[in-house]
C-alpha cells in the first residue's frame, strides 16, 4: 500500500494532463485523487477497500458460480488503471492460499475472468504461475487441495480446462504460461485435447460396472429360476401329503371353520374338545323330537350356543367318541369325512329316527334335561356328556316347545357362524310366523367359537399319518420356507414381481398347512417311538401336552419340563444337605445358634455315599473328637448347664427363659423389649466399635527389631500403618435377599414397522417412556390423554434436560464438538469464560461470516476422529507406555529382582 | 554502453574492459528469452548440460531416461520464434545408450569430436561425436554420480569421477583404465571438479558433508579438507573439519580459479578460498537444495563481479559471490532444477530440470522487433511485448465493452 501511495504520488507529480501542480498529500483529497485514479495509475484508499470487500464477498460466497454483479462492479475497478488490477491480483492471490477449495474454486473464477481482459492480469499471474498451479491444480505432491473435495475436484477440472483456453489463447505470448502447459502435458499427463474423453471414460467404466452388475443379476435369476423349477414341485407335492394327511386325520378339512367342527373324528382319531363348542345337542335333539323330519343343518348347532353356552362349556365335557362304521376303513369313510360334525349330528338323528345306529357306541349324557329325548339319544350310541344348563331363552323355549324349531330354522342358514346372524335377519321374521312365534321377541343368541381348536391323540392308527404329517411339516418350515424366503428376497430385488406373487401364494398356503398343523394339536402317547425314529431330537415331548406351538420352538422347552419330570435317571444326583450347616436359621433360634439346635445326624450322609468326605466338616461333627467343633459346642454346653444349675442367672439375661420374666421389673421389661428389637450383629468390627464407629483405626503391623539388618536394611518404621486395609475394615457386603420377580409385561408401544415393542421392563421402557395398559394396536388405553400429555411433559423435560447448557458446555468441553451450547444459552447465558468457549465462539462467529461455505471443519468431526484426539492423545500414549513399563518392570522385578546377578 | 564506447574511442578504456562491462550488464539482465527455445527431447528430467568450449556452438544434455542430446545453440538473431534444434541424439532406440539415467556429460576440453557421459549404469562412456559411438568405456562398477575432465590439462588427460564408493577414482584416457583411487571420503562422493586454472588440483564433495582438496600428483592423500568453521572449535559440533551441515552436492570454480562455490543439502552456499582452504564467510541466505543427486551450478565468466548461478528448487538464484547478494531469481521450471551452465560468448544460462524443460535464459536488451507489423488485429495473436514500461501494443487489455456500459 505504502509502495502504492508513493507510486501514485509520482504519478501526480508528472501527470502532465492534470496539469495541476504537485499535491502534496492525495490521500488529503479525496475529490483530486478519485480522479487521479481514473486518469492515471494512482490508487484510491477508499476504492481499495471497496475492492478488497468486494473480492471477499466474491470468494467466501460458496456458490459454485460468480455473483455477476459484483464480479462487474470490480471489474469496473479494474479496468481503471493497472494499478488497481495488481492490488486485485494479490487480494486474489491471498483468497487462493486459503485452505478451502470453495473459497479457490471462486478466487479461480475471479482469476479466470480477469486474465481474459488485463494483460498486467497475464503478466502477473504467469510470472506466479507455479504457485497459482500449485493451489489450483494440485501439482504438488506436498500440497493438495484442501478440504470440501467435490469443490477441490470442481476446481481442478476447471482449471485445467481455463489453462487449455488460455494457452491457446495466450500461449505464444506469454512463455511461461506455454511451458506450464506442456509441464502438464508432458510431466503431469494431463489430456488437456480430451479432458472430456476423461469423462467419457468414466463413462463407459459405469457402463461397463452397469453391464457387469445386470449380468450378475441375470446370473442370479437363472439360478433361482432354475432352483425354483426344480422345487417348487417338491413343495407341491409336500403340501398335497400334507392336505391328504390332515383329509385322513380330519376329514372335511376343506371347510374354513375347522374351529367348528370340533366333534368330527376319523376312524383311528379320538377327539378331545374340552370346551365344545357344540354342545347343545341337547337342543338339537329337542328340535328332532319336535320336528322329526326337518333337516338339521349345521348352523342350527352352532345357533344353539345361547349365552350361557360359555358356562355351559366351561362346565360341559364332551366326549364325543365315535366309533362307527367308518372306522372299518371303507372307502366311505371319505366320504363321510367330508361332512361335518354337523352331519354327524343328523347322522345321530338319522340312527334316532331311522333306527339305524350309526354310531355304535357312544353316550350322551345330559344334566338338567327337561326333555327326555336325550336318553334316546343315549341309545344311539354317541358318547356325548353335555352339562345341559340351558339359558334363560333356550328354557323358555324349551317350555313352549317352539324354539327348537325356531332354531332349527334359523339352522337353515350357513354353517359360518359369524354371518348367520346377518343372513338370518331376513328369514328370521317369517320363520318365526312360520313357526307361530311373535315376531318382537327379539332372540338373543350368543355363540361362542371353540377356540382351543382339536386335539389329537396319536394311537396306533395314526402314528403313521401323523409321523408323515410331522415331516412333511418338518420340511416345510426349514427347508422350503426359508428357500422361498430367500427366493422371495433376491426376486424381489430383481423385479419380477409376478413370480414373487406366485412364491407368496406359495409361502401362504404353506403358512396355511402349518396353522392347521398347530391347530390340531398332536397329543403325541409314543415319545419312545418317536425318539427312537431319530428324525426328531428335541422335538414335541409328549410331556408337554395340549400346548402345541410351533414345534421347534416348544422343543426346547418341553424337553426341559420333561427331564425334570421323567429323566431323573440322567445326570442329576439328589444332592443332600450339607451337615453341620443349615442354610436358614430360625430367627428365634438365632440366639442359641450352635448351642441348642444341633442340624440332624448325619444319618442321610449314611444313605448317599456319593458324598465326599471332608476332613474339616466329618470332623466338626464328630462329638467324640473333643477338638471338633461339635465336640467342643458340646463341651461348653455341659458347662453352661452346670453353671446355671450352679449359680442363678444375672435377672435379664436374654438366654433365661421367658417364664422366669414374669419376675422382671418394668426397666428391665424395657430393656428386654429394647433387646428383642435391637438387631443381631455378628461379632466383629462392627460390635467392638458399635458406639462410634469413627473410632477404628487402620490396622498396624510390627516390625520387631531384629539382628538381621544386613539383610532387611536400616528398618525407617516400626510401624506400618495400613490406612488403604482401613477402608475394607468399614466396608460391608450384603446380599440381596429378596426374590427376583421376572417382568410379565411388554411395552407394547408402537413402532415404526408396525410391530409393537418387545421390551419387557419394569417401569419404564427407555425408548417409550412409562409402561402403560395399551391395546392391540399399541394405543395408549384409558386416560389416554393424561398418559399422553404425561408423556409430552415428558419429552418436553427430556430434552429440557438434555439441551441443559452447562451439561452442553460440560459435553462440548470433553469432546470438543460444537452441540450447539451457545445457541441455546441464549435464554441463560451464565458463564461466559471459559478459554475453548472463546475459541468455539470465534469458530461459529467465522462460520456465520461466510455463511455460503462448507465448514471445513465439520468434515473432520467424525467419532473416530474425536476418538482419536482422546486415544492418541501425547499424554494418553505417555500414560499408556509408562504403565506398560511399569508392568514389564514389575515383572522384571518379580523375576530377577532377587537376584543380584540381575540387579539392574 | 554509449558511455564506455565513447571512452573507448577516446582510448580511456582497454577493449576488454568494454567487452566486460557490456557482459556485465547483459548477465545482470537474465530473463526467460521469450522467444527461443530448445527441442524437446527429453521424456524426463534433465540431469545434465555442457557448452562446448571450443566454439560455444553446441551443448550436450543427459537426461535421466539415459538420452543424450546435442544441440546447435547457434541462431539467426532478431529472429522471431527459434527452436534450438538437436544435431543428433543418442535415443533408447541407440545400441550403446545408457541403460539408466546420465548424471553427467562433458566435451572434451580440446575438441567437440568426443565428449564423455557417466551414468547410474556404472559405466563412464566416451564417445566419438561424429559416430555417436562409444570409444572407450570405463565400468566403475557402483553407480556414478558425476565426472570431469580437466579443461585446462595438458599434461594429464584424467577425468575424476565420483560413485557410491566413497572414494574418487581417476580414469585415464590415455591408457583407457581407472589409474588412481582416491581416499579420504567416508561416505560416497557426489561432485568432482577440477580447478579452472590448476590442472592438478582436484576438488570433491561428498555425502560425509565433507571437500577435500587433492593434487593429484601427490601420492599422500588429500592437500586440505575444507572447513566451514576454519578450524575454530564450534560448540555442538563433533565432525571435524565438515564444509556443509549437509551432504555437498554442488561444486563449482571461479573463472579465475582463485575461489571455489559450493552448495549443500544445508540450503547453504559457501565461497572457498583455493589457496589456503578458507571458508570466505559469506552469507548468501538460504538456497533450497534438497537434491540427493549432483547439482550442477555454474558461475559467470568475463562480468566483473563474478556471478553464481545457483538451483534453488524450481528456480535459479543468481549471486553476486562476493557479496553474497541475490540479484535475481530466475522463475521458469515447474520442477526441481537439477543443472544450470552459463554461455560465455552470449551471457545467456542455460538450465534443466525435473520438468524436462530446458530452458534459454538471455539477456533482456530492450530491442524492439521491428519487423514486427503494427498492432494486428489477429483474433489473439498478442504478439506484441511491452518493452521498458512503453506499452505498444493494446491487445493485452481487452475490456468487454459491456463492461463499461456499467
Amino acid at each position: 500500500m505504502l509502495v502504492l501511495t508513493v507510486y501514485a504520488l509520482l504519478e501526480c507529480e508528472f501527470n502532465p494532463e492534470t496539469g495541476r501542480t504537485p499535491v502534496p498529500s492525495p490521500l488529503i483529497q479525496p475529490s483530486g485523487k478519485e480522479k487521479m485514479a481514473g486518469e492515471g495509475g494512482s490508487l484510491d484508499h477508499e476504492v481499495l477497500m471497496q475492492m478488497a470487500s468486494l473480492v471477499e464477498s466474491l470468494t467466501t460466497s460458496g456458490q459454485p458460480a460468480l455473483d455477476q454483479d459484483t464480479m462487474k462492479q470490480l471489474k469496473k475497478i479494474c479496468k481503471v488503471s493497472d494499478a488497481y488490477v495488481e492490488h486485485c491480483f494479490h487480494l486474489i492471490m491471498n483468497q487462493l492460499e486459503e485452505e478451502h477449495s470453495e473459497i479457490r474454486l471462486s478466487a479461480f473464477q475471479v482469476i479466470n475472468e480477469l486474465f481474459g481482459r488485463s494483460h498486467r492480469f497475464r503478466e502477473l499471474l504467469v510470472a506466479d504461475m507455479q504457485d497459482y498451479m500449485e493451489l489450483t491444480i494440485g501439482t504438488s505432491v506436498d500440497v493438495p487441495l484442501p478440504p470440501p473435495k467435490p469443490a477441490a475436484i470442481l476446481l481442478k477440472e476447471h482449471a485445467l480446462r481455463a489453462m487449455q483456453e488460455w494457452f491457446n489463447k495466450f500461449g505464444k505470448a506469454y512463455k511461461k504460461l506455454g511451458l506450464g502447459y506442456t509441464y502438464l502435458k508432458n510431466c503431469k499427463k494431463v489430456d488437456f485435447v480430451n479432458i472430456q474423453a476423461r469423462s467419457d471414460a468414466e463413462r463407459r467404466r459405469a457402463e461397463e460396472r452397469q453391464r457387469r452388475l445386470e449380468q450378475a443379476q441375470a446370473q442370479k435369476l437363472n439360478k433361482v429360476t432354475k432352483e425354483m423349477d426344480e422345487i417348487i414341485p417338491e413343495i407341491q407335492e409336500s403340501l398335497t401329503q400334507c392336505e391328504n394327511c390332515f383329509q385322513l386325520l380330519l376329514p372335511k378339512m376343506t371347510f374354513d371353520d375347522l374351529d367348528d367342527d370340533v366333534s368330527m373324528a376319523t376312524s383311528s382319531t379320538q377327539f378331545q374338545s374340552k370346551k365344545t363348542p357344540k354342545p347343545l345337542p341337547q337342543q338339537k335333539h329337542e328340535e328332532r323330537k319336535l320336528v322329526n323330519k326337518r333337516p338339521q343343518s349345521e348352523a342350527e348347532k352352532d345357533a344353539d350356543r345361547t349365552k350361557d353356552g360359555l358356562s355351559h362349556n366351561s362346565k360341559t365335557s364332551q366326549n364325543f367318541k365315535h366309533d362307527s362304521e367308518r372306522s372299518s376303513g371303507e372307502n366311505s369313510s371319505v366320504l363321510s369325512s367330508g361332512k361335518s360334525i354337523f352331519d354327524i349330528g343328523d347322522e345321530e338323528d338319522d340312527t334316532l329316527e331311522g333306527g339305524q345306529p350309526s354310531c355304535v357306541s357312544g353316550e350322551i349324557k345330559r344334566d338338567h334335561r327337561r326333555t327326555k329325548e336325550g336318553e334316546e339319544d343315549v341309545e344311539c350310541g354317541s358318547n356325548l356328556k353335555v352339562d345341559g344348563k340351558k339359558s334363560e331363552e333356550e328354557r323358555r323355549k324349551g317350555a313352549s316347545k317352539a324354539d327348537g324349531t325356531s332354531e332349527s330354522d334359523e339352522g337353515e342358514d350357513d354353517s359360518d357362524s359369524n354371518e348367520m346372524e346377518d343372513i338370518v335377519g331376513e328369514e328370521r321374521r317369517s320363520l318365526l310366523q312360520q313357526h307361530g312365534l311373535p315376531s318382537w321377541t327379539s332372540i338373543n343368541i350368543n355363540i361362542d367359537l371353540g377356540t382351543e381348536g382339536v386335539n389329537i391323540k396319536e394311537d396306533e392308527d395314526n402314528t403313521d399319518v401323523l409321523q408323515i404329517l410331522e415331516d412333511q411339516q418338518r420340511l416345510l418350515t426349514t427347508r422350503y420356507l426359508t428357500k422361498l424366503n430367500s427366493w422371495t428376497e433376491i426376486l424381489t430385488k430383481l423385479g419380477k414381481s409376478d413370480k414373487v406373487k406366485h412364491l407368496i401364494d406359495l409361502k401362504r398356503e404353506i403358512q396355511a398347512k402349518q396353522d392347521k398343523y398347530k391347530d390340531l394339536q398332536v397329543n403325541w402317547t409314543h415319545p419312545h417311538k418317536k425318539k427312537s425314529s431319530g428324525s426328531s431330537r428335541g422335538k414335541d415331548s409328549p410331556g408337554c401336552s395340549g400346548v402345541n406351538d410351533s414345534r421347534g420352538g416348544g422343543g426346547g422347552k418341553g424337553k426341559d419340563i420333561h427331564s425334570d419330570e421323567e429323566d431323573d435317571d440322567d445326570g442329576f444326583d439328589a444332592v443332600p444337605d450339607k451337615e453341620g450347616y443349615e442354610s436358614d436359621i430360625p430367627e428365634e433360634l438365632r440366639e442359641e445358634y450352635g448351642l441348642d439346635r444341633r442340624p440332624k445326624p448325619s444319618a442321610p450322609s449314611q444313605e448317599t455315599p456319593s458324598v465326599d468326605w471332608h476332613p474339616f466338616r466329618d470332623a466338626d461333627n464328630d462329638i467324640l473328637d473333643p477338638a471338633s467343633q461339635a465336640g467342643s459346642i458340646v463341651a461348653m454346653k455341659e458347662k453352661l448347664k452346670k453353671i446355671r444349675e450352679e449359680t442363678r442367672l444375672p435377672p435379664g439375661y436374654h438366654v433365661i427363659p421367658a417364664k422366669k420374666t414374669k419376675i422382671l421389673t418394668e426397666e428391665e421389661r424395657k430393656r428386654q423389649e429394647m433387646l428383642k428389637r435391637a438387631p443381631v450383629v455378628s461379632f466383629g468390627t462392627d460390635l467392638a466399635f458399635w458406639k462410634n464407629p469413627e473410632d477404628i483405626k487402620a490396622p498396624v503391623i510390627l516390625r520387631p527389631d531384629t539382628d538381621a539388618r544386613t539383610w532387611i536394611g536400616a528398618v525407617q518404621d516400626e510401624e506400618i500403618v495400613l490406612e488403604s486395609v482401613k477402608d475394607s475394615l468399614k466396608t460391608r457386603v450384603m446380599s440381596f435377599t429378596g426374590s427376583f420377580q421376572a417382568v410379565k409385561w411388554k411395552c407394547r408401544a408402537p413402532l415404526r414397522n408396525g410391530k409393537l415393542c418387545e421390551r419387557m421392563d419394569r417401569q419404564k421402557c427407555p425408548f417409550h417412556g412409562k409402561i402403560i395398559a395399551r391395546d392391540e394396536l399399541g394405543n395408549p388405553q384409558e386416560g389416554s390423554l393424561s398418559v399422553k400429555k404425561e408423556t409430552e411433559e415428558q419429552a418436553k423435560t427430556d430434552t429440557a434436560a438434555w439441551q441443559d447448557p452447562e451439561l452442553l458446555r460440560d459435553i462440548e468441553g470433553a469432546t470438543g464438538l460444537d452441540l450447539g451450547s451457545t445457541s441455546s444459552g441464549r435464554t441463560g447465558q451464565k458463564g461466559k469464560g471459559g478459554k475453548g468457549k472463546g475459541s468455539g465462539k470465534k469458530g461459529k462467529g467465522k462460520a456465520k461470516k461466510y455463511p455460503g461455505l462448507t465448514d471445513i471443519r465439520k468434515i473432520n468431526k467424525t467419532s473416530r476422529n474425536r476418538l482419536e484426539k482422546i486415544v492418541m492423545n501425547r499424554g494418553a500414549v505417555k500414560r499408556v507406555a509408562a504403565a506398560m513399563g511399569k508392568v514389564d518392570q514389575k515383572k522384571y522385578m518379580d523375576r530377577f529382582g532377587n537376584n543380584f546377578n540381575y540387579a539392574l | 554502453m554509449l558511455n564506455v564506447l565513447a571512452e573507448r574511442s577516446w582510448g580511456n578504456v582497454r577493449p576488454s574492459q568494454v567487452h566486460r562491462a557490456e557482459a556485465t550488464r547483459r548477465t545482470f539482465r537474465l530473463q526467460l528469452s521469450k522467444h527461443r527455445d530448445v527441442q524437446r527431447i527429453h521424456s524426463s528430467g534433465i540431469n545434465s548440460l555442457d557448452i562446448d568450449p571450443i566454439d560455444y556452438k553446441f551443448m550436450l544434455s543427459g537426461g535421466a531416461d539415459g538420452v543424450i542430446a546435442i544441440y546447435d545453440l547457434e541462431c539467426i538473431p532478431e529472429v522471431k520464434e527459434f527452436t534450438c534444434e538437436t544435431v543428433c541424439t543418442i535415443g533408447r532406440s541407440n545400441r550403446h545408450v545408457h541403460k539408466h539415467s546420465v548424471e553427467t556429460v562433458q566435451w572434451y576440453p580440446r575438441d567437440t569430436g568426443m565428449f564423455t557421459s557417466s551414468s547410474m549404469d556404472t559405466t563412464l562412456k566416451v564417445w566419438d561425436t561424429n559416430a555417436l559411438k562409444p570409444a572407450e568405456r570405463f565400468v566403475l562398477g557402483k553407480g556414478i554420480y558425476s565426472h570431469h575432465m580437466s579443461p585446462v590439462a595438458n599434461k594429464h588427460c584424467l577425468i575424476a569421477v565420483g560413485t557410491i564408493d566413497p572414494h574418487a577414482t581417476l580414469c585415464d584416457l590415455k591408457s583407457g583404465s581407472s589409474t588412481h583411487i582416491l581416499k579420504g571420503h567416508k561416505a560416497s562422493v557426489v561432485c568432482v571438479q577440477w580447478s579452472s586454472k590448476d590442472e592438478f588440483l582436484l576438488a570433491t564433495g561428498s555425502r560425509d558433508n565433507k571437500i577435500l582438496m587433492w593434487d593429484i600428483r601427490q601420492a599422500k592423500g588429500s592437500l586440505m579438507s575444507l572447513d566451514q568453521h576454519n578450524g575454530e572449535v564450534v560448540k555442538g559440533s563433533s565432525a571435524v573439519s565438515t564444509a556443509h551441515s549437509g551432504h555437498v552436492n554442488g561444486l563449482c570454480f571461479t573463472e579465475n580459479g582463485l575461489h571455489l562455490v559450493s552448495c549443500g543439502t544445508d540450503n547453504r552456499v559457501r565461497l572457498w578460498d583455493t589457496l589456503n582452504g578458507k571458508n570466505t564467510l559469506i552469507n548468501y541466505g538460504k538456497v533450497s537444495n534438497n537434491m540427493r543427486k549432483c547439482i550442477e551450478i555454474c558461475t559467470s565468466s568475463g562480468v566483473q563481479p563474478d556471478v553464481a548461478f545457483i538451483p534453488s528448487g524450481s528456480d535459479i538464484d543468481m549471486f553476486d559471490v562476493f557479496s553474497g547478494e541475490t540479484d535475481s531469481t530466475m522463475k521458469g521450471h515447474y520442477n526441481n532444477v537439477n543443472c544450470c551452465v552459463f554461455h560465455p560468448l552470449y551471457q545467456e544460462v542455460y538450465s534443466g530440470g525435473n520438468d524436462s524443460n530446458i530452458l534459454i535464459w538471455e539477456p533482456d536488451m530492450g530491442h524492439i522487433h521491428f519487423e514486427e507489423p503494427p498492432p494486428k488485429k489477429l483474433a489473439g495473436a498478442s504478439k506484441v511485448k511491452k518493452f521498458n514500461g512503453n506499452e505498444i501494443n493494446a491487445t493485452a487489455d481487452t475490456w468487454s465493452s459491456s463492461d463499461e456500459g456499467d
